[in-house]
């Protein structure tokens, strides 16, 4: 899956902006770079899970709670795909 | 020839994590139920009175549990942080987390848990037993 919506990747953005800690200013990383790399944490990407969850009105199934699934921002956002084709 | 093949090895496994306490705190305020219900069990919520020194505790300690199994794809609520009547923590694995513990051949997991100064800390170790092939020589 390579395309998506503006909606998913900015809501994304949005909640690694406000729950992310990340060492590197948002603006800097790319939708392919390594989020653990950029000081993504365990705990953080469960407070990313529930923003991104809020936000698109969808629930990520607990098969794709794996370090995978929040490895990049496009992994997030081909998984939010993944969970709204789920419901 | 001796019999190589029956030879079972002991490999120590450790693993170890640290979470912020603001952190927790703040996910608490935030998400409130859907975050406390996500991570942790109702014995871990009752437990710690969801105070976030010791939810930290308990997040660290099962996220130091998944490292030592290695096995990307198990939840938190996986593996559970329980203190006994004296108030000692250990673990508790879910079908699953006990299922990959077997694979590996590892038992009891002991966990100590710590939090001072902003960070809470968690160090489980467990020892893994596997055949070892046979040696020649």
């Amino acid at each position: 899956m390579t395309d998506h919506a503006d909606g998913d990747l900015a809501a994304i953005r949005e909640a690694l902006e406000k729950f992310g800690r990340l060492n590197r200013p948002l603006p800097e990383i790319a939708d392919d770079d390594d989020l653990f790399a950029a000081g993504f944490t365990s705990h953080a990407t469960v407070n990313v899970m529930l923003a991104i969850e809020d936000a698109l009105a969808i629930e990520f199934p607990d098969e794709l709670l794996n370090r995978t699934t929040f490895a990049s921002i496009t992994a997030l956002a081909n998984a939010a795909a993944q969970s709204r084709g789920s419901r | 020839m001796d019999n190589d093949d029956d030879r079972v090895s002991c490999a120590p496994r450790i693993g170890c994590d640290l979470a912020e306490i603001e952190a927790v705190r703040e996910s608490v305020a935030v998400f409130g139920e859907r975050y406390l219900g996500r991570v942790y069990s109702m014995i871990e919520r009752s437990q710690t009175s969801e105070a976030p020194e010791r939810l930290a505790a308990r997040f660290a300690g099962k996220e130091a549990v998944l490292k030592l199994l290695g096995v990307d794809g198990l939840q938190p609520r996986q593996v559970e942080i329980v203190a006994d009547a004296s108030g000692v923590p250990g673990v508790r694995l879910s079908a699953a987390a006990q299922a990959s513990a077997r694979a590996q051949g590892i038992g009891d997991i002991a966990i100590s848990l710590s939090h001072e100064g902003g960070l809470a800390l968690a160090t489980a170790v467990a020892l893994a037993t596997r055949p070892l092939p046979g040696r020649t020589g």
